[in-house]
Formats: structure tokens, sequence, C-alpha cells
């Protein structure tokens, strides 16, 4: 296997990423008219929290890999590249075991404490023995992507998502006659045996590759030198995207939990959280196939651009990227804003969650918007500050979410408050 | 809708405080005629277009105004953009180039 071109790496990684949004999608929509919005719900409440775990359980080692495995091979240090994957793979097992440990006997008091529904136990339980696999994956993935091999990755994110499918929907159906909330566990198996193929693909893969590469270099620090390089990495990411994580997961627990407040029985507050997450957010996070494609090139285009110094390379790109942002956002809002009932009755035979798309949409132009603007910030080096925008944001949502979602009196004064503290934004 | 309204609202003070930082770096500036009102306005032609199509076929099927709305809101976007000169050459190449090519320089 030769080195791929940093270009045709990253396309092997878009086009995969185009198949398995396609596949999800339509995943997305069986799976909705199978276990119904209250399934998909269920399923959404614990998702994020085992997100927010695997990013602790993985403690950014998968991005460490990857950088300083292309160090030691930009050195010609083979060895060097075989023992820091190796050191670090042995972090990823014990601190994926501790944290599967810990899930597992905290799993009763997130129920009681956090989860908005007690139905979702079981579909938690199930979920958990992924935080092994996907850890030990990613650093897999993290070791071909030091060595420029973005092939591996792309072929088992595909059969991941593929087998996903097909398990998902098949466990799914069978425990359907028991209640939505078993036929949640099959969303919940799906994901692990989906994780369970992409990883005994993915050491096959290095089984195969691993003897390919020649002895060449050694050692050339100690343990405690590499274990510093990895959790220097690794410790900062873990840092900015827990806190990311954990903000954006604040809607699983935060909107359920005030649609009951409002008077909402637990089953119609799950429903209509299932509606958001699983029907109106998957229409609305569509066209984002094209700005996140977008931003993902922009980042090495900018940063190119900026490496010459050419400070006119760098507008013009951004205007150009932000032309065709808007160019594609603005006509996927009007839709959203003018069809939202009839695709959401067509596609997914939920025609009521067309409010929540049609209230959604206002806000389309400026998702995209974003999404784009980080791309070109990460591009520019100054990763930070979309991180402390989005952080401000959150700020926003939360309050948003506290108070609009339950519609109390107070609502009413939110929104004119949140929008008299963005025009004060504007103006500083 | 409450959710929604808050979830919306996070996106535009993310997308505005972004739009900060980049004027601030790079002293980007939108251009409001060609970044943002010929788009508008051919979106707005599009939903007229749309507004039309759910007028007439909604009675007899929603699957047909979905399809019908959409093709023909696509061909009335691209139109109107066209003819107010608010797409380039270069941006249906750079959109082609994302979707199958490369984004090259």
């Amino acid at each position: 296997m030769s080195r791929q071109s940093f270009v045709y790496g990253a396309l092997v990684l878009l086009a995969a990423s185009f198949i398995n949004r396609i596949i999800g999608f339509v995943y997305q929509i069986l799976m909705i008219r199978l276990i119904k919005p209250e399934g998909i719900g269920l399923f959404n409440m614990v998702f994020p929290i085992y997100i927010l775990v695997l990013v602790l359980a993985t403690m950014g080692i998968p991005v460490a890999i990857a950088k300083l495995v292309a160090e030691e091979m930009a050195k010609n240090n083979i060895q060097g590249a075989k023992r820091i994957f190796k050191i670090s793979l042995t972090f990823i097992i014990g601190l994926s075991t501790f944290f599967t440990i810990v899930l597992v006997l905290g799993a009763p008091l997130l129920l009681e404490y956090v989860f908005p529904n007690p139905k979702v136990y079981y579909i938690f339980l199930c979920l958990i023995p992924g935080v092994i696999v996907v850890s030990i994956c990613s650093a897999f993935r993290g070791y071909f992507q030091g060595l420029q091999q973005m092939t591996p990755t792309a072929v088992t994110q595909t059969l991941e998502q593929l087998v996903r499918v097909v398990t998902g929907l098949l466990i799914a159906y069978i425990l359907l006659p028991r209640g939505v909330e078993y036929a949640a566990i099959g969303v919940s198996l799906g994901v692990v045996i989906g994780e369970i193929a992409g990883c005994i693909t993915m050491v096959i893969l290095y089984l195969r590759f691993r003897d390919k590469l020649p002895a060449v270099g050694g050692p050339s620090e100690s343990l405690s030198q590499t274990t510093v390089r990895i959790f220097g990495l690794g410790i900062p990411i873990t840092l900015t995207r827990f806190i990311s994580t954990l903000l954006m997961s604040v809607d699983a627990i935060l909107i359920p939990q005030r649609l009951q407040a409002s008077g909402m029985s637990i089953s119609d507050a799950t429903s209509i959280y299932g509606q958001l997450i699983g029907i109106a957010d998957t229409l609305f996070f569509t066209p984002t196939m094209i700005t996140i494609a977008l931003a993902t090139a922009l980042i090495p285009a900018i940063s190119d651009a900026l490496a010459l110094n050419n400070h006119r390379l760098v507008l013009s790109r951004t205007s150009e990227a932000l032309r065709i942002t808007t160019v594609i956002g603005l006509p996927c809002t009007a839709t959203f804003f003018l069809l939202p009932k009839e695709m959401c009755g067509v596609l997914f035979g939920y025609p009521d969650a067309g409010v929540i798309l049609g209230t959604l949409a206002f806000g389309g132009p400026f998702l995209y918007f974003q999404q784009t603007t980080t791309g070109i910030l990460q591009g520019l080096g100054e990763a930070f500050k979309p991180f402390k925008n989005l952080v401000i944001a959150s700020v926003f949502k939360i309050i948003g979410l506290y108070y609009l979602t339950s519609i109390q009196p107070l609502a009413f004064w939110v929104l004119p408050l949140l929008w008299a503290s963005l025009i004060l934004l504007w103006q500083f | 809708m409450g959710s929604a309204i808050a979830l919306g609202f996070s996106y535009i003070v993310m997308a505005i405080l972004n739009y900060l930082d980049l004027k601030k770096l790079i002293g980007y500036q939108i251009d409001w005629s060609h970044d943002v009102i010929k788009p508008a306005l051919a979106s707005i032609g599009m939903g007229a277009i749309i507004w039309q199509v759910k007028l007439v076929l909604l009675p007899f099927s929603a699957l047909l105004t979905l399809i019908v709305a959409l093709i023909l809101g696509f061909i009335a976007y691209l139109a109107i953009l066209l003819a107010l000169g608010g797409l380039h050459r270069k941006d249906v190449y750079r959109i082609t180039e994302i979707i199958g090519k490369r984004f090259k320089s």
C-alpha cells in the first residue's frame, strides 16, 4: 500500500461520508416508520451521553496517534511510529475499560438523575459495550490516518453503517411486538454490532498491512516522554470536545424535561422530542452534507493560502465559500419553510413534525453559514474562536430551551431579551 | 415549536459571532447584493412557484405536490439567479467540485 496524497485521502473520506449520509437518511426514514418518533426519542435521550463518554474514553488519543505517527513517518522512523501506536492502544484499552465499568455501575444513577424517561434503561445498557469497541477502532483509524492511508477508515465506516442499518432494523422489527422501548433496543444493538464489524475489519486490515512496513528506525525517546507527547496533544482536544459535546447533549435532557414541565405526559414528550431529532433535524441537516464538505475542503485550502501569505487568496476563497453557502442554503430554507408538512408526511409519515421543521427553517441560513465560517476559522488556525462562539451560542440555546420549550409566561420576555443581547453582541 | 425557536436562535448567535471574528481577522465583508439579496430574491421567486404548485396539486396528492414543487422550484430558482447575475460559472464549477470533484486552488 503506497501513501495516498492528501487530496486523494480527503476525497476518499468525503465519498464515504456522502454514502454514509445517504444510507443513514434512508435508515432514519425506515426506522421512524417502524419504531415511531417515541422510539427514536428514547434512543436519542441516551445517545449523547454515550458520545460524551466516548470523548472521555478516547481522551483525544486517536488524533494524537495520527499526528505523532505522521511525524515519525516523516522522519522515516517506522519502528517509532509502531511504538507510539502500541503505547496509545494500551492507554485506550485501559481507559475505555475503566469508563465501561463506570457506566455499568453508574447506569442506575443516570436513570435516576439524568435521563428524563425510565424506559431508556435497557437501550442505554445495550450501548455500553460500544465504548470499548469504538475506542479501539478509533486508535486503528488514527494509526492509518497517520500513515496517510484513508481507505481503511472509509471502508470500515461504510461497512459499519451498512451492518448498523441491517441489524438495527432487523432487531427492532423482531422486538417491536414487546413494545417501542424494546424495539429501540434494536437501534442500540445495531450501533454496537456495526461498530464490532468495523473494528474486526480494521484489525484484519492492520494485520495485513503491518508486515508490509519495513523495520526501519527505533525508539528515540523514553516511555514517559512518549506518554507526555500523547496526552499533551490529547487532553486539550478532549477538553474542547467534551465541552462542545456536553453543550450539544443538553437538548436531549432539557427538551423532554421542559415538555413534561408544560404538562405533557412522558410518552408525548418523548414522541415530540423524537419528531424534532428524528424527523425535523434529519431533513434540516441534509444540506449540511454540502456545507460540511465545503468546510472540510476549506481548512487545507485556507491554510495553504495563509502559508503563502496570500491575503487576497484567503479573502477570495472565503467569499467564494460563503457565497456558495448562501446560494445553497437560502433555497433549502425556503423549501423547508413552504413544504414542511409535505416533506415530513411523505418521507416519514408524520406531517405534524412539519411544524417543528417550518420553525427550525428560519435558523437554516445561519446554521449553514456558521458551519462554513467554522471551517474557515479553523483553516486560519483559529480553532479556539468557533469553540468560544459555540459556548456563547449554547448559553443562549439553554436559556431559550428552558423558557421557550415549556412556554411559561416568562417566555414572552425571553425572546425580546435574547434579541436585545444579540444586538448588543453585534455592537461590540 | 419553542425548542425549535431556541435552537434556531443559537445558530443565529453562532453565525454572527463567527462572522465578527472573520471580519476582525481577515477584514471579510459580506457582499450583500451578490451574496444575500440575489439568492434571497431567487428564493422568493422559487417560493412563489412552490406556493402555486401547492395550491393546485395538494388536494390531489402530497407526494405529487412535493415532487413537482421541488423540480419546478429548483428550475425557477436557478433561472432567476442566472437572470439576476447571482451565479457565476466559477460558483457552478466549485459546487460540482464539492459534490463530485476536488476543491482545488
